[in-house]
């Protein structure tokens, strides 16, 4: 099936920059499904719907595409997978002889999805997930710097981990809306009054979804704006 | 409640009736220093005592910082925590949560016109605990989900910090480009 598994973090990262509209062209040019799974859709719907006041509305507006169905809520009947990558996620790292619980269930339910539909591709701005099965070493550097302590590598289940997600591949909401700036949907925010738009434009994007949380390093956004500048 | 961690939590409390014995100026850093070593069990251990004193700590840091508590509370509070204290000694840890609650209560009560602004310290404490799990390396849904605090918070919170930037990991920007440039062909 041809689809993109979106975790929470880019969603609300698009809506808290008033950009959640762009799932309805993305979508038509992916020419292919955009999923959410069920904890997915608790953590942006239900979670401020029923608990908080805050992001209530944010939560409409993602219920919306919901209904429009131009998000797909996986109907989930097999928990076999996701329950044993949750077991292996939470059982790479090791202190003093107890395995660290580092992720939770909406991560791994998205990566679970994406192997299961065959699409094999998460949205997530999560850095932890995509850490422990891209760069585990550096995952267990983070952990050590701020626990202090010697943190061990639980390698059988960080083989199995990574040979069950050895053809998941994933991508950040940042790549999302730079690909959405390259193909002019959101040529509608260009500052046609000052000098550069195009520049301004994008500088103005990658900031507001670093400042949403998206894992990035300024050092990579500054790439990004080479990238770009040299396609114009 | 597990050995190790009752004898951690006793040890932040002996620390913190330490500290609130005689209200000194040099309280604010020693509870902010306190705050600081609790994230780390927190982060470990990840069950309700760990996390509650956590936030509790870190509320007193942000309360005795701004200036809201008096010889009364100071006192007030130091009985609370002996209170919280003797109970976990004894191992009734039912009691010592409650002991807890009531010191969550008493920061409430510190006074009507400050009772917004005391659970905004006591909802901020969250945030904060949530991003030093984040940033610890735990995921953002994990640390919301054990605060007990949105997502949608958390992340905000997460992206106005420098913590992507402090770790220094890079990804091959180009190659992620290009892959997703792929995806839509």
């Amino acid at each position: 099936m041809k689809a993109i598994v979106f975790d929470s973090g880019p969603i609300i990262n698009l809506a808290m920059n008033n950009i959640l509209w762009l799932i309805d062209p993305l979508k038509k040019q992916f020419k292919g499904q955009f999923i959410i799974g069920r904890r997915v859709k608790k953590e942006l719907i239900d979670y401020p719907l029923e608990k908080t006041k805050k992001f209530q509305f944010e939560a409409l507006q993602t219920l919306k595409l919901v209904e429009k169905k131009l998000l797909t809520v996986f109907p989930e009947k097999d928990f076999d997978l996701e329950n044993k990558l949750f077991e292996l996620f939470n059982s790479v790292f090791i202190i003093k002889g107890r395995p660290l619980k580092v992720v939770h269930g909406g991560e791994v339910e998205a990566v679970a999805i994406a192997i299961k539909t065959g699409s094999n591709v998460v949205a997530i701005d999560e850095r932890t997930t995509r850490l422990i099965l891209e760069e585990p070493k550096v995952m267990a550097r983070i952990f050590e710097k701020k626990l202090h302590s010697k943190i061990k590598i639980n390698q059988k289940a960080l083989n199995e981990l990574q040979s069950l997600t050895k053809n998941v591949r994933m991508i950040r909401s940042m790549e999302l809306v730079i690909y959405a700036y390259e193909k002019g949907l959101l040529d509608r925010y260009k500052p046609i009054s000052l000098k550069n738009p195009k520049k301004i434009l994008l500088h103005a994007l990658i900031w507001g979804i670093k400042l949403h949380g998206c894992s990035i390093t300024v050092k990579d956004m500054d790439e990004i704006m080479k990238i770009e500048a040299k396609r114009r | 409640m597990k050995i190790e961690i009752k004898r951690d939590v006793l040890e932040v409390l002996e620390e913190v009736i330490e500290i609130l014995r005689v209200k000194e100026e040099k309280d604010v850093f020693e509870l902010k220093q306190l705050s600081n070593y609790t994230t780390k069990d927190s982060l470990v251990f990840q069950d309700e005592d760990s996390i509650s004193i956590g936030i509790l700590i870190y509320a007193l840091y942000k309360l005795v910082m701004r200036c809201y508590a008096d010889d009364t509370i100071y006192k007030n509070l130091m009985a609370g925590l002996m209170n919280a204290r003797d109970h976990l000694r004894k191992d009734h840890f039912v009691g010592y949560r409650k002991e807890i609650k009531k010191l969550f209560k008493l920061l409430s009560s510190i006074d009507k016109k400050l009772k917004l602004y005391v659970q905004e310290v006591i909802d901020q404490a969250k945030l904060k605990k949530g991003f030093k799990l984040f940033e610890g390396g735990v995921s953002a849904s994990k640390a919301a989900d054990l605060m007990g605090v949105s997502k949608w918070e958390l992340m905000s919170y997460i992206g106005n910090t420098q913590v992507f930037d402090r770790e220094k990991i890079s990804t091959d920007i180009r190659k992620r480009l290009a892959f997703t440039r792929s995806l839509f062909k």
